[in-house]
C-alpha cells in the first residue's frame, strides 16, 4: 500500500509541475507590439516616402524654374501631388519628432486656406524668406496655388518672372527641409518610443492614440466642417475655396488617403497592406463590438467618399451638391465616438495627454 | 441606557496640534506641487470658459494677477498653519483662498479637495494653535486641553469619507463585474511579479471587494484601541498602493496624515514630545521651555482640575446645535441621490460631494449644434476652441456641465439682432467601457432648459 502512496505522490507532483510549466496564457495589455509595428512599418516608411518625394520635388521645381516648359511643369505637378498625398500618411504622427514642442510640421507646411494676396505681394516684393511667422504663404497650400492657379500656358509665362521662380523654389525647399528634419529625428526616436511601454497619460501609446484622434478631428473640422460652412464662428455661407488642395482639385484623394492613414494607425496596417498589430488587436480580446463598429464605420465613410466620381471636385460639389459632402461629414463624425471616447475607455487610455489629478 | 457623550468634556489638545502640523504640511506640499506642475496657468489662466458651481455663478472670475495672488496666499497661510503662526488670521486666509480657487471651475472637482474645503471650515472653530505653536510661544501662553468635540468632529469627518466611499462601492458593477478596475488594472501589466495577474478578472473582483471592505470597516478598526495600529498600517498600505497606481494627487497623503487623529491623546502627545526633542537638538529655540507643552503627567493634572469647560449654557447649546446640523448635512448630502430616479452613475444627479472615489470609468463625445436664427442652418462648434482637454472630457458626460456650456454658447453668439434660440447636442456616453449611448434626445433644445436641483427628466434612464 505504501508503495502505491509513493507512486501517487510522485504522479501528483509530476502532474502539478507539468501544469506549472504551461500556465494559462494571461491576456496582457502590453502596447509594445503596437508601438514596434507602427514605428517600423508605418511611421518610418511613411516619413521616408514623403521625404524622398519632397527631395525630388525640389529637383523637379529646380528643373521647371531653369526651363519653364510644359513637360517640366507636368513633372513638377505630378511630383507635387504624390508628395501631398504621401504627406497624408504622416499626418497621424504629429507628435514627438514631428514637433518642436509647440508647433508640429503639419501646422508649418499644411495650413490651409492660404493667403494668395499675401503670396503675390511677397513675390512682387521679392521676399523669399519663408519664415514661420506667416504660415499661410508657404507649404503645400502655397505650392498648390503656385502650380495650379491658372492654366499651364499662363503659368509658364508667369515663370519668366525671376521673383516667382525664386519664391516657388523657396516654398519647395521649405517643405523639404521640414520633412527631412522630422524624418531624421524619427529615425533616432525608436528606443524612446518603443521602450515606453506603460499606459499612463504621458506614455507613448497614449501619445499615439491622442495624435491619431487629433488627425481625425482635423479631417472632420478643417477639411470638411469649415469648407461646408457649418462651424459656428464662420460667417454664413459655404467656403468651397477653403478645402485642402483647392487649386489642384485633388481634395478627394487627399481626404481619402487621410482617412486611410488614421484607419491604418488604428489597424496597425502599413501602406503596402500588411496588417500588423494595432489598436484593433487589443480590442479583439476586450471589446469585439467596438472593433466591429469601428471597422464598419470606416467602410461606410469610404463608400460615401467614393460616391464622388473621378471628374468631380469637392469644392464644386460643396456649391452644387451640398448633401453629398455633408453625408461624408456625418459619417466621419459618427466614427469619432468609436475612435476617441469608446476606445479610450475600452483600453484604459486617457483622452488628456498631460498630467491631471483624479480621484 | 443613557447616552453619556459630553462634547464639552476636556481632553488633551495634542491630537489637534498634530493634526495642525500635518494638515499644514500636506497643504503646503499640495499647493507647492500645484504651482511646480504649472497647473495654475494650465487650469485657470489658459482657459476661455469656466464651469461654475450651482449657487456660485455670481462669483467673478478673477484676472491672472488675482489668481496668482490667491495661490500665494494659500501657500503662505498653509505654512502659517503648519507653524501655528498668526493662526487666527491664517485660517481665514486659507479658508477664503482655497475655496475661492475651488469654486473657479468645477471641472477640477476632486473629492479630496472637497474634504479640504470642509476641513477649512472646521478649523475656523478649532484652536489648533493653542499650544506647541509660534503663536503660543510668542504670547507665552499655552492651553493643553480642549473640548473633546474639537477632536471628535475631525474623526467624524474622516469617518464619513471612508464610510460613504465604502457604501458607494456596494453595487453590482463594482462587486460582481469588477468594473471599472477591470479596465484600469490591466494597464499595470508591467509591474514585476504581480503585473501579469492584473489582467485577470478575478484580480479586479478581489480588489473591488477588498477595497469595499476596507472603506466600510477601517473606521471601526481605528476606533478600537487593540486594532488601531493594524488599521493604520492597512491605511498606509492601501493609500500607498492606490497612490502608486492611480494619479490621485495628494489624496493618499491627506488621508494617511489625517487619520492620525484617531490615535490616543497619549500617542499624539508622544509625537509632540518627539518633535520637541528634535527642536531642542537643532537648537532652534533658546527659550524652548516656554514653547514646550507639558508632558503627559502634567496633562493628566489638567484633566483632573478641569473636568468640564466652563462655557455658559447658551454657548454650549448653540455649539451643540451647529454640530448636529453639520453632522446631519454630512450624512444627508451623500444620500441625496436617493431622491432622483434612474442610475446615479449614468445621470450623475447627486454624484458630487458624496465621496464616490474612483468609482466609474466614463468618457463621452459631445457635439453641439447651434441654429443660425437668420438662415435656419445648423452649425456645430469645435469644443477644443473653448475648452481644454480635461474640461471637454469632464463636460462630455456630465449633464449640468453640458447645459452650462450650451447656455454659454447661446450668450456668446447672440447679439441684439441675432438671438440664438436653439442649441442641441448629440452626446454619446460610455460608462465602464461599454458601448456608448445617447445621454438625451439629440433634438432637445438646450436653450429652454435650466439647471436646478429638481430631477432632470430629459436625461434618458440608462
Amino acid at each position: 500500500m505504501r508503495k502505491y502512496i509513493h507512486v501517487l505522490i510522485l504522479i501528483t507532483i509530476i502532474g502539478c509541475s507539468q501544469k506549472r510549466k504551461n500556465p494559462e496564457p494571461v491576456p496582457v495589455l502590453n502596447p509594445k507590439p503596437i508601438l514596434e509595428n507602427i514605428f517600423d512599418n508605418l511611421i518610418i516608411p511613411n516619413f521616408r516616402d514623403v521625404a524622398q518625394k519632397s527631395d525630388s520635388l525640389v529637383i523637379n521645381i529646380e528643373k521647371l524654374c531653369a526651363n519653364p516648359n510644359q513637360t517640366n511643369l507636368e513633372n513638377a505637378k505630378i511630383n507635387f501631388e504624390n508628395t501631398f498625398i504621401s504627406y497624408q500618411h504622416i499626418s497621424p504622427y504629429m507628435f514627438g519628432p514631428s514637433t518642436d514642442g509647440i508647433t508640429d510640421i503639419g501646422v508649418l507646411i499644411n495650413l490651409f486656406p492660404i493667403d494668395k494676396i499675401e503670396i503675390e505681394r511677397s513675390i512682387t516684393g521679392g521676399n523669399l524668406v519663408i519664415n514661420n511667422a506667416n504660415r499661410k504663404i508657404c507649404g503645400f497650400g502655397a505650392m498648390d496655388y503656385l502650380l495650379y492657379h491658372t492654366n499651364e500656358t499662363n503659368l509658364i509665362i508667369e515663370l519668366s518672372d525671376i521673383n516667382r521662380r525664386n519664391y516657388l523654389k523657396a516654398v519647395a525647399n521649405d517643405i523639404k527641409i521640414k520633412i527631412s528634419n522630422a524624418n531624421l529625428n524619427w529615425k533616432n526616436y525608436r528606443n524612446t518610443f518603443v521602450e515606453d511601454t506603460k499606459l499612463t497619460a504621458q506614455s507613448a501609446i497614449n501619445e499615439l492614440f491622442n495624435a491619431n484622434v487629433k488627425a481625425y478631428e482635423l479631417i472632420k473640422n478643417d477639411k470638411l466642417g469649415i469648407p461646408l460652412g457649418i462651424v459656428i464662428k464662420q460667417a454664413s455661407g459655404t467656403r468651397p475655396t477653403d478645402v485642402e488642395g483647392y487649386y489642384s482639385g485633388i481634395t478627394k484623394q487627399l481626404l481619402l488617403e487621410n482617412v486611410k492613414a488614421v484607419e491604418n494607425t488604428w489597424l496597425g496596417k502599413s501602406k503596402n497592406g500588411n496588417d500588423g498589430t494595432g489598436f484593433d488587436d487589443l480590442l479583439s480580446e476586450k471589446n469585439t463590438t467596438l472593433k466591429e463598429n469601428t471597422k464598419k464605420q470606416f467602410l461606410v465613410i469610404y463608400s460615401e467618399i467614393n460616391k464622388i466620381s473621378e471628374n468631380e471636385k469637392i469644392s464644386d460639389l460643396i456649391t452644387n451638391q451640398y448633401p453629398k459632402i455633408t453625408a461624408i461629414f456625418t459619417q466621419i463624425s459618427s466614427n469619432t465616438r468609436y475612435l476617441k471616447s469608446e476606445l479610450a475607455s475600452a483600453l484604459g487610455l486617457t483622452l488628456t495627454f498631460d498630467s491631471n489629478d483624479g480621484d | 441606557m443613557k447616552f453619556k457623550y459630553n462634547p464639552f468634556e476636556s481632553t488633551s489638545i495634542a491630537p489637534l496640534v498634530i493634526f495642525r502640523i500635518f494638515f499644514g504640511l500636506a497643504m503646503t506640499y499640495s499647493t507647492g506641487r500645484f504651482v511646480v506642475l504649472g497647473w495654475i496657468k494650465k487650469q485657470y489662466i489658459d482657459t476661455t470658459f469656466h464651469f461654475s458651481y450651482y449657487f456660485f455663478d455670481w462669483l467673478p472670475y478673477p484676472n491672472q494677477f488675482v489668481i496668482y495672488s490667491l495661490f500665494f496666499f494659500l501657500l503662505t497661510s498653509s505654512i502659517g498653519i503648519l507653524f501655528g503662526y498668526l493662526y487666527d488670521y491664517c485660517k481665514y486666509v486659507f479658508f477664503i483662498s482655497f475655496n475661492y480657487i475651488e469654486l473657479l471651475d468645477k471641472t477640477y472637482y476632486l473629492n479630496h479637495y472637497y474634504l479640504v474645503s470642509l476641513l477649512s471650515i472646521l478649523i475656523l472653530f478649532l484652536p489648533l494653535a493653542n499650544t506647541f505653536s509660534l503663536d503660543s510661544y510668542l504670547k507665552n501662553e499655552k492651553k493643553n486641553i480642549t473640548p473633546r468635540w474639537h477632536i471628535d468632529i475631525l474623526k467624524f469627518q474622516f469617518a464619513i469619507v471612508y464610510l460613504f466611499a465604502g457604501i458607494a462601492k456596494i453595487n453590482h458593477s463594482w462587486l460582481f463585474e469588477g468594473l471599472p478596475l477591470k479596465i484600469w488594472l490591466p494597464t499595470f501589466y508591467y509591474i514585476p511579479v504581480i503585473g501579469p495577474y492584473m489582467s485577470l478578472e478575478i484580480t479586479s473582483i478581489f480588489i473591488s471587494w477588498m477595497s469595499m471592505l476596507f472603506d466600510l470597516f477601517i473606521i471601526i478598526f481605528m476606533l478600537i484601541k487593540r486594532t488601531r495600529l493594524l488599521g493604520y498600517i492597512t491605511i498606509i498600505i492601501f493609500h500607498f498602493i492606490t497612490g502608486y497606481l492611480f494619479s490621485i494627487g495628494v489624496f493618499p497623503l491627506i488621508m494617511s496624515l489625517g487619520m492620525i487623529i484617531f490615535f490616543s491623546s497619549e500617542f499624539n502627545q508622544k509625537i509632540v514630545n518627539k518633535l520637541e526633542i528634535l527642536l531642542q537638538k537643532s537648537n532652534f529655540n533658546i527659550h524652548r521651555k516656554n514653547l514646550l507643552s507639558n508632558n503627559i503627567k502634567n496633562y493628566k493634572n489638567y484633566i483632573f482640575t478641569y473636568k468640564h469647560f466652563n462655557f455658559n449654557e447658551i454657548k454650549q447649546k448653540l455649539t451643540t446645535f451647529f454640530i448636529v446640523i453639520y453632522v446631519l448635512f454630512q450624512i444627508l448630502i451623500p444620500l441625496r441621490y436617493l431622491l432622483y430616479p434612474c442610475d446615479l452613475f449614468w445621470t450623475e444627479q447627486g454624484y458630487r460631494f458624496s465621496w464616490r472615489v474612483m468609482l466609474v470609468e466614463k468618457t463621452g463625445t459631445a457635439t453641439f449644434w447651434i441654429t443660425d436664427p437668420k438662415t435656419g442652418i445648423e452649425k456645430y462648434i469645435i469644443n477644443s476652441e473653448y475648452l481644454n482637454n480635461y474640461q471637454e472630457l469632464q463636460m462630455s458626460f456630465q449633464p449640468d456641465m453640458i447645459l452650462e456650456f450650451a447656455h454659454y454658447l447661446q450668450k456668446k453668439y447672440s447679439t441684439n439682432d441675432y438671438k440664438i434660440t436653439k442649441i442641441r447636442a448629440e452626446v454619446f456616453v460610455s460608462l465602464n467601457g461599454k458601448q456608448s449611448k445617447l445621454l438625451f434626445d439629440p433634438q432637445l433644445n438646450l436653450c429652454h432648459l435650466n439647471d436646478s436641483f429638481s430631477n432632470k427628466s430629459w436625461i434618458y434612464c440608462k
